[in-house]
C-alpha cells in the first residue's frame, strides 16, 4: 500500500469533500496513474483502511499541535540582541 | 665677439666629418651634437637634407637610450622602496617606449602607492571613535583594489552605523573571519529579519561566548516563524543545529519549549522527505515513558527503518507490536472526527500486525531472516497477543501490554513481572500465566534465546545461584524447546532433553500434543528414531492414552525402518513387543510384528528344504498364514518331483513317498499332490 495522504496531498483531517476535490486535482496534475489515485481515494473512504494508513504514514505530532508556536511574537518588533562594539 | 667665435669654432667640414664619424660608430648623442652644429654652419641644401635625416635617426636612438637609462634607474629605485621616484622613471621610459610591461609596472606602483597611503590612513584612523571616519578610510582602501580583510572591517563599520542591509550584502561576499565579525553579522541579519541566516552564522562560532545561549533564545521564536514561510532546505535543521550546541543545564524552560517545537517540526520535515535515518536522534526519549505519542513516533520510525534495513527489524518488532496493542493509540485514530463510522479496533490491530508480518515474510523470502529473528518475531507476537487477552485484576502498569523485547530494552520487565505475579486469582490456564511471567522475569533473556532457537545460550543465560519455581519452570521449558527443536530436525540424541522437560510435560499435558503431532508427521523413518526412544522413555512417567498410542506408532515406524535397513529381526521384534506393551492396539506395531514372524517362518521353510526335510517344511507352511510360503513350498516340491522322476528306480519310490506325505499334509487336493500320488502308485506296482 502507498501513502494515500501523500498521493492526494491531504492531511489526516481531510473530509470526504476535501478528498474528492484533491482527487480531481490529482487527476489533472497527472503525477500519479489514475489507478493509484483511485486506490488512494478508496483507502481514505474506508474507515478501517484509512485508520491503518494513518497509523502507518502519518507521523503525528508527539502530543502537541505542531501548528502552534510555544509563544507568539509581536509584529514590527524584533529580537532584543545584545550589541557588541 | 661674433668674429672671434667664427674664427675659433669648427668649420662646416670639421663638423660634418665628426658628425659622420660618430654616426658611423653608433655614438648617436655625439653625432647628434655635431650634426646640429653643422646645421648651424650653413650647409648646402643637399647637405642640410641629408643631415636632417641623420639628425632624426640620432634623436630616436638617443630617446631609446634615455628610456633604457630611465628603466635602469626605476628598477633600482623600486628595489630600494622609493616608489614615487621609481614611478617617475617608469613614466619617463614609457614616453619613449610604449611597452605593456612598463604600463603594468606603472599600474602596480600606483596601486602600491595608493595602498600604502590607504594603510597609513587606516592606521591613522584605526582608533577613531567615529565609524564614519573609519568607513571613509576603508572605502578609500577598497578603491585601490579588493581586500577581504578591509571589506570585513568595512562591514563591521556598517553594522556600527546601523546600515545593516549593506553590511549583510558585504558579509555575503566576504564571510566573517572572527567570532566578533560573526556576531556583528548575526546582529545585522537579525536586524533585517534574516533570523535563520543569523543562526547559521552563529554555528560557525569557534567558541560559545558567555551569554550566547540567551542571545540564541532571543532569536528562536523569530527564526521559527521565519522557518514556517521560507522556501529553504531543512530550515528547522539550522535552528536545531545551533540549539543543540548548548548544554542542557544552560537552557531555560523557554529555550527547551522552542527546541522541542523545532524538533517536532524537523521530524515532520524529515518524515515527509523520507529521511528516516536522520530521525532517531530527534525522537524524545522513550525509557520509562508512558507517553503514547512518543511510543507511536518510535514505532513508526523503527518500522520505516526496518523496511530499508534488516538491522532495525528486531527493534521495530518490539516497538510496532507494543504500539499496535495500545488501545489508546488505536482509538486516537478516529479522534479528528472526520471518520464518523465506528472503527473496529481489533480489525485495525490485526491489519497493522499483518503489515509487520509481511515485512518479516519479505526478509524471510529473500533468505535474509536469521533463525534468531524469526524466533523473536514469533515470540513477541505470541506473547503480546496472549497478554492482550489475559483477564487481569488491578491496574496494569502504564506500558502494559508490551512485548518482552520492549520490556527488556526499556527496563520495564520487573514492573510487568510484579503485576503478573500479583494476580491472586489466576486465569483458568495458570500455566499460561506462568509462561507469561517467565518472559518478563530475570530469565527473560534466556527465554528469548530459547525462542530464537539458541538453546545452549538460553541455558547459559539463566540466572545462577537462584532456585525457585519460576526458574525451574524456565529450565524445563528451555529443555522442552531444545528437545522439540532437535526432534524437528530429526536428531537422534534427544531423550535426555525430553526427560529434563518431564516435570513440565507432567504439569502441562497440553504440551504433549506438540510431541504427539510430531509423531504423526510425514517424515522418513529415520526422522523418528530419536523421537521413538525419547517417547518410549517418557511413557514410563506419563500416563496419557494418546501419547501412549503415538509412542507405539512411532516405535513401529522405527522398527519398519530397521527392517528396511536389514537390521536384526530380533531387535526389531523386541522393539515392537515393547510398543505393543505400551499400547496393545497399535496397528503398525502389530502388523509389523506379524510380518516379522512370517518372514522368519519363510526363512525356516527354506532351511527345512535345505536340510532335505520336506515334512518339516510342510508343517511350517501349515502354521503360516502367508500364501507366499504355500506357493514357495509347492514350487520346491515340483522341482524335487521332477528330480525323482529322473533318478534311478531304486531310490524313486522312497523319495516319492516322502514328498507325497509332505504335499498331502499341506494340501491333499493340490494338483501336484495328485500327480505325485499317481506316480507313487505306478512305482508301487509290481
Amino acid at each position: 500500500m502507498s501513502n494515500p495522504f501523500a498521493i492526494l496531498s491531504v492531511d489526516r483531517t481531510a473530509t470526504k469533500r476535501d478528498i474528492l476535490v484533491r482527487v480531481a486535482a490529482a487527476m489533472r496534475e497527472g503525477r500519479y496513474e489514475t489507478r493509484v489515485i483511485a486506490e488512494a481515494q478508496k483507502t481514505l473512504f474506508d474507515p478501517g483502511a484509512r485508520a491503518v494508513a494513518e497509523f502507518e504514514y502519518v507521523l503525528g505530532d508527539c502530543g502537541r499541535s505542531s501548528s502552534l508556536f510555544p509563544e507568539s511574537i509581536e509584529d514590527g518588533k524584533g529580537p532584543m540582541l545584545r550589541r557588541l562594539c | 665677439m661674433a668674429k672671434s667665435r667664427k674664427v675659433k669654432g669648427p668649420s662646416l667640414e670639421q663638423a660634418l666629418e665628426r658628425g659622420e664619424r660618430f654616426f658611423q660608430k653608433g655614438n648617436f648623442p655625439l653625432a647628434k651634437r655635431e650634426i646640429e652644429a653643422a646645421l648651424r654652419l650653413g650647409p648646402s641644401e643637399a647637405q642640410a637634407e641629408e643631415l636632417a635625416i641623420k639628425l632624426d635617426r640620432c634623436a630616436r636612438e638617443v630617446a631609446i637610450l634615455e628610456g633604457q637609462e630611465a628603466i635602469k634607474r626605476a628598477r633600482k629605485l623600486e628595489k630600494k622602496g622609493h616608489y614615487p621616484e621609481a614611478l617617475d622613471q617608469f613614466e619617463k621610459a614609457l614616453a619613449t617606449r610604449h611597452e605593456p610591461w612598463i604600463e603594468e609596472r606603472i599600474a602596480a606602483l600606483r596601486t602600491e602607492l595608493s595602498r600604502s597611503e590607504a594603510s597609513a590612513l587606516i592606521e591613522a584612523v584605526a582608533e577613531d571613535e567615529d565609524p564614519k571616519v573609519r568607513l571613509a578610510a576603508y572605502d578609500k582602501a577598497l578603491g585601490a583594489g579588493p581586500d577581504p580583510a578591509i571589506a570585513e572591517k568595512k562591514a563591521n563599520c556598517l553594522v556600527e552605523l546601523d546600515r545593516f542591509d549593506e553590511a549583510v550584502i558585504l558579509y555575503a561576499s566576504v564571510p566573517p573571519s572572527s567570532d566578533l565579525s560573526r556576531y556583528r553579522y548575526v546582529y545585522a541579519c537579525a536586524a533585517v529579519g534574516r533570523y535563520l541566516d543569523a543562526l547559521q552564522a552563529w554555528q560557525g562560532m569557534e567558541e560559545s561566548p558567555q551569554g550566547l545561549v540567551e542571545q540564541v533564545e532571543q532569536l528562536l521564536p523569530w527564526a521559527c516563524h521565519e522557518a514556517e514561510d521560507v522556501d529553504r532546505e531543512d530550515p528547522y535543521g539550522v535552528i536545531a543545529g545551533i540549539a543543540g550546541r548548548f548544554d542542557i543545564q544552560d537552557k531555560s524552560e523557554r529555550f527547551n519549549a522552542w527546541e522541542d517545537f523545532v524538533a517536532c517540526k524537523r521530524r515532520s520535515f524529515l518524515w515527509e522527505q523520507g529521511r528516516y535515518v536522520e530521525m532517531p536522534p530527534l525522537l524524545p526519549p522513550l525509557a520509562q515513558s508512558s507517553d503514547r505519542a512518543t511510543l507511536a513516533l518510535h514505532a513508526k520510525v523503527a518500522f520505516k527503518l526496518a523496511e530499508r534495513d534488516l538491522e532495525h527489524l528486531e527493534s521495530a518488532i518490539a516497538l510496532w507490536l507494543t504500539a499496535v496493542y495500545d488501545d489508546t493509540l488505536l482509538d486516537a485514530l478516529a479522534v479528528h472526527g472526520v471518520v464518523t463510522e465506528k472503527i473496529d479496533r481489533q480489525s485495525i490491530r490485526t491489519r497493522l500486525v499483518e503489515q509487520l508480518g509481511n515485512l518479516v515474510k519479505g526478509y524471510a523470502k529473500e533468505g535474509r531472516l536469521s533463525r534468531r529473528l524469526a524466533g523473536i518475531w514469533r515470540m513477541e507476537e505470541r506473547i503480546i497477543r496472549q497478554l492482550s487477552v489475559l483477564l487481569v485484576a488491578g491496574t496494569p502498569p502504564s506500558c502494559y501490554p508490551c512485548t518482552p523485547g520492549f520490556a527488556m530494552r526499556h527496563g520495564l520487565g520487573e514492573e510487568i513481572f510484579r503485576f503478573l505475579s500479583s494476580q491472586r486469582h489466576p486465569p483458568s490456564d495458570a500455566a499460561e500465566l506462568q509462561e507469561l511471567r517467565a518472559y518478563f522475569s530475570t530469565a527473560a533473556e534466556a527465554m528469548m534465546w530459547m525462542e530464537a532457537g539458541e538453546d545452549e545460550r538460553a541455558l547459559a543465560a539463566l540466572p545462577r545461584g537462584i532456585e525457585d519455581d519460576l526458574l525451574r519452570y524456565c529450565r524445563t521449558r528451555i529443555a522442552l524447546a531444545c528437545a522439540m527443536a532437535k526432534a524437528r530436525r530429526g536428531e537422534q540424541q534427544i531423550k535426555r532433553h525430553f526427560l529434563d522437560a518431564l516435570p513440565l510435560l507432567q504439569a502441562e499435558p497440553k504440551r504433549l500434543q506438540e510431541i504427539i503431532d510430531l509423531a504423526y508427521a510425514n517424515e522418513p523413518a529415520t526422522f523418528f528414531e530419536g523421537l521413538a526412544d525419547a517417547m518410549e522413555a517418557l511413557c514410563g512417567q506419563i500416563d496419557n492414552p494418546q501419547f501412549r498410542e503415538a509412542t507405539a506408532h512411532v516405535m513401529g515406524i522405527k522398527a519398519v525402518g530397521m527392517l528396511n535397513r536389514g537390521s536384526s529381526l530380533a531387535v526389531a521384534e523386541k522393539l515392537l513387543e515393547r510398543a505393543l506393551d505400551i499400547f496393545p492396539d497399535a496397528e503398525l506395531a502389530a502388523t509389523t510384528l506379524d510380518a516379522i514372524e512370517e518372514r522368519r517362518l519363510g526363512d525356516d521353510i527354506g532351511k527345512a528344504f535345505k536340510r532335505q526335510n520336506p515334512l518339516r517344511a510342510a508343517k511350517l507352511v501349515l502354521g503360516s498364514d502367508n500364501p507366499n510360503n504355500r506357493s514357495y513350498f509347492f514350487e520346491i516340491i515340483e522341482l524335487w518331483y521332477q528330480d525323482i522322476l529322473a533318478a534311478e528306480q531304486a531310490v524313486q519310490r522312497g523319495a516319492m513317498s516322502e514328498i507325497y506325505e509332505a504335499a498331502a499334509l499341506v494340501d491333499a487336493t493340490h494338483p501336484l499332490t495328485h500327480r505325485i500320488k499317481v506316480a507313487l502308485d505306478q512305482l508301487e506296482k509290481p
